[in-house]
């Protein structure tokens, strides 16, 4: 298809895009008469490699001429730079910074990480704003328009922090971003699926370096979310390792270490393998020369050989669509279509297994590298109002749960993952001990059970609650998910009406196995945690009960006759030393001693509160303290 | 359930007077009514208070009211009225998400009661609880494709058979504290087998 620019009288016409920032290439594209449309360079290309080469003097060229350089200046290459966006070092391997021929440094004053280019550091959001602007210039000068706003497309597993980095880098490049959508629904956007019939889609994302797979609700026009997982470490990055392993099965070590101290060598056996996997898509075995220095190779690769080396990858994807099947509580008959996208699924080997699962051949029509980038062009165009009454609409879903931190290490989960977005959470909170004037509110994201095992996202301080006795102060907090993905945390005290608030501003980011381990870990350990989780509540709970017995025995000694009194100091004693144990059990049957001994004051108190309550005293009132109704209510310190 | 908080069929805005397909936000003028905020879920989805709410009658209402007012329908129309859009989308997400799932829903009827605060808490009798530890542990230790599958399977059963309980109990027109004692009962043994089933779903991607 080719975009044809429309001559222009006196302004310009503005364009309203798509894009597609990836980590290996990014691409744009406009709805032109209601189809979306790549929007190609005047070379023709559609495609702007994600590289940004930076020379001595700190100028920068991006794109393809960045790559042309880089094979004489890869310190100053940068590559695959989304994949420190909205990250933290300790967010990045070891591994993965070896391989890198520059620096990651850490930012002063923060925990984001930067590129370190002769002696300067540039902002992953820097460099994927100069990606941004390159794409924008390449299509100005294409069809002479005018580009301010877009929509730009993050992986559906991209959290908060990632999101925001991603809209920053938008912003630099002078890109006004309406929305940041999720890559598989705009890949279901493209192909036109949320017009007309109503049914379940399966979109299956084999990039690069990611694995991303969704399963979406259609219903006239309304394109649903239901559920989605992936895998941020698996890609077509694996395929071709296992092709280079073939490659070089039969060179000698010497010749295999020659190979990979040359970035040439690995440059070309990249290449080679590339090249390998593209022939043997169309048969069944392909022939490959390479000479590097000394090196010398020349192999035969059958399909087979290829396919078999692959199979463990392959297999991974499929774990992962059963378990978004399982979360979705459906089975494989009832996807109606199933869509593909990313350049990995031209393999022959991933469409005949996707076919096989489902029994229904997968959509293959579009370019798979280009699917994305139309789908965010016809979101966009909706967004901006052109399409406004064509009635589709996109509700995203959050792709991992969100919580705050209680007492004892727990999480409370406000907000759980796959809900769909924009969502409010409230839940109420209240002090631990007497004049506590201030509350710390810790917001946590993941899947797991225990604080220190998820993600933290942000601290603030609720400050300024009036003196009052430990559970009367009534602290409300609110998580608003915006349309976008971002959130916003709320809190205020409803007794006097303090407030405070944040937007969360992520000061560490993560390693791509620690978001996946984030929500598969959970499952693994799921056990461990509701253990560490319920003996931290218990923990909670026996503090309270300890509290309120020797409340007792000091503020209502006319209830506690001294032999009762011997018998609840002798079962308080109990419970000190069972909260040594580490098993909740012990302490719970400590708990329960202790209860019984002051059963008989309770129930007396109990009379009293509901005489009084008539008249219109609370029961903490007449009690002195508030009993606990809820471990939730009190965990926060 | 005549107990609970009616459901008005349809409510016109005072501004404009153009009906309204939802309570909280007039879409023809822009108006919001944040007092209604407390109307019940069932009452903001306009959907009648009832355990067998006919589940495409919740699809429908869910994709009519999103067409209306999912924000990025505003987004061309300024910040004031997106940000309206962008608040009255996240309430009917909200009532969607205390609706929608059967065990969730039997405690948004049961928390409608106005006796709810006197149901008493549920006390699980040990032989389940052992049952469900030794299932527990079961897992913990392995279990193979079929047993795998078999597990899997009785806890949907279970599940299954526990939303015909709460059914059953919610059937009547005015469930008394009793009724819904075991409500709370069966809610709470559903959490239960939703714990295995997950942890029966736990080889996943990654691991």
């Amino acid at each position: 298809m080719v975009n044809i620019p429309l001559p222009m009288k006196g302004q310009a016409r503005e364009l309203i895009v798509g894009i597609d920032l990836g980590t290996t290439n990014s691409l744009c594209a406009e709805v032109v008469n209601g189809k979306p449309v790549v929007i190609l360079d005047r070379e023709g290309r559609a495609i702007t490699p994600s590289v940004v080469g930076i020379d001595d003097e700190h100028h920068a060229v991006v794109g393809d001429a960045a790559v042309e350089r880089g094979l004489t200046n890869p310190a100053g290459t940068i590559r695959s730079v989304k994949r420190f966006m909205g990250r933290g070092l300790k967010d990045i391997s070891d591994v993965e910074v070896g391989r890198l021929p520059y620096k990651i440094v850490r930012t002063a004053g923060s925990e984001q990480v930067a590129v370190r280019v002769h002696g300067r550091e540039y902002l992953p959001q820097e460099l994927s704003a100069l990606i941004l602007g390159e794409v924008k210039k390449r299509a100005v000068k294409a069809t002479g328009g005018k580009l301010k706003r877009a929509v730009i497309t993050v992986p559906a597993y991209f959290d908060d922090g990632q999101r925001q980095a991603t809209r920053d880098a938008g912003r630099m490049a002078g890109i006004d971003v309406l929305r940041i959508i999720n890559e598989p629904t705009a890949a279901a956007l493209a192909y036109g699926l949320h017009r007309g019939k109503s049914g379940t889609v399966l979109v299956y994302d084999l990039g690069g370096g990611t694995f991303d797979v969704s399963i979406l609700k259609l219903t006239e026009g309304v394109f649903k979310v239901i559920a989605t997982t992936g895998n941020t470490a698996l890609g077509g990055d694996d395929f071709d390792y296992a092709m280079i392993d073939l490659l070089t099965a039969g060179l000698s070590d010497e010749d295999k270490a020659a190979l990979d101290a040359h970035v040439q060598g690995r440059v070309a056996l990249k290449m080679a393998a590339e090249r390998a996997k593209i022939a043997l898509s169309g048969q069944d075995s392909t022939s490959i020369q390479l000479h590097v220095g000394d090196v010398s190779l020349d192999t035969t690769v059958t399909r087979a050989q290829y396919e078999a080396a692959i199979d463990p990858f392959v297999e991974l994807t499929f774990d992962a669509i059963d378990f978004v099947l399982d979360e979705a509580g459906l089975d494989p008959e009832d996807i109606g279509d199933v869509v593909c996208v990313g350049g990995s699924t031209r393999t022959p080997l991933v469409r005949a297994r996707l076919e096989e699962h489902f029994d229904k051949p997968p959509h293959t029509d579009l370019d798979p590298d280009q699917v994305v980038a139309m789908g965010a062009a016809i979101q966009a165009s909706m967004l901006a109002g052109e399409h406004a009454g064509d009635g589709t609409v996109l509700l995203d879903v959050t792709p991992l749960s969100l919580g705050i931190e209680t007492y004892g290490g727990g999480c409370s989960k406000l907000l759980w993952r796959n809900s769909p977005i924009p969502v409010r959470a409230t839940e109420g909170y209240t002090t631990q001990v007497d004049d506590q004037t201030s509350v710390d509110i810790h917001v946590l994201q993941g899947e797991r059970e225990m604080a220190k095992d998820l993600r933290s996202l942000g601290r603030f301080k609720l400050r300024g609650i009036p003196p009052m006795k430990a559970g009367m102060p009534r602290v409300l907090i609110e998580f608003f998910i915006d349309a976008n993905g971002i959130l916003k945390v709320q809190a205020k005290e409803m007794t006097s009406g303090v407030e405070a608030g944040i937007e969360v501003t992520p000061t560490y980011g993560l390693t791509d196995d620690q978001v996946e381990d984030m929500i598969f870990d959970s499952i693994e350990h799921a056990e461990e945690d509701v253990e560490a989780h319920l003996l931290a509540d218990t923990k909670v709970e026996a503090g309270s009960v300890l509290r309120y017995s020797r409340k007792i025995i000091v503020d209502r000694p006319d209830l506690v006759p001294p032999p009762l009194a011997v018998q609840i100091e002798a079962a308080i004693g109990g419970l000190v030393a069972a909260l040594e144990s580490p098993d909740r059990e012990v302490i719970d049957a400590a708990m329960q001693v202790l209860n019984e001994s002051t059963a008989p004051v309770a129930a007396h108190l109990m009379n009293e509160v509901l005489q009084v309550t008539v008249h219109g005293k609370t029961m903490g009132e007449v009690l002195g303290t508030k009993p606990r109704t809820k471990a939730s209510e009190i965990q926060l310190t | 359930m005549s107990t609970y908080a009616a459901t008005a069929d349809s409510f016109r805005c005072d501004e404009c007077n153009a009906e309204m397909a939802f309570p909280l936000f007039c879409d023809a003028c822009g108006t919001d009514y944040p007092e209604r905020k407390r109307m019940s879920a069932f009452g903001i989805l306009g959907l009648p208070p009832r355990f067998d709410v006919d589940e495409a009658a919740m699809d429908e209402r869910e994709v009519l009211l999103s067409k209306r007012l999912h924000p990025d329908k505003w987004q061309a129309k300024g910040d004031r009225l997106y940000r309206k859009a962008l608040l009255a989308q996240s309430a009917v997400n909200e009532a969607l998400k205390a609706v929608r799932e059967p065990f969730q829903r039997a405690l948004t009827l049961m928390a409608m009661h106005p006796e709810a605060d006197s149901i008493p808490k549920t006390v699980m009798p040990t032989t389940f609880l052992m049952e469900q530890l030794e299932i527990q542990e079961e897992i913990e230790d392995g279990v193979d494709g079929a047993r795998k599958r078999e597990l899997t399977k009785l806890a949907r059963t279970e599940l299954k058979a526990l939303r015909a309980q709460l059914a059953e109990l919610l059937a009547p027109e005015e469930a008394d504290v009793a009724a819904l004692t075991q409500v709370r009962a069966t809610v709470d043994r559903s959490h239960y087998w939703r714990n295995i089933s997950k942890a029966l779903r736990g080889t996943a991607p990654g691991s």
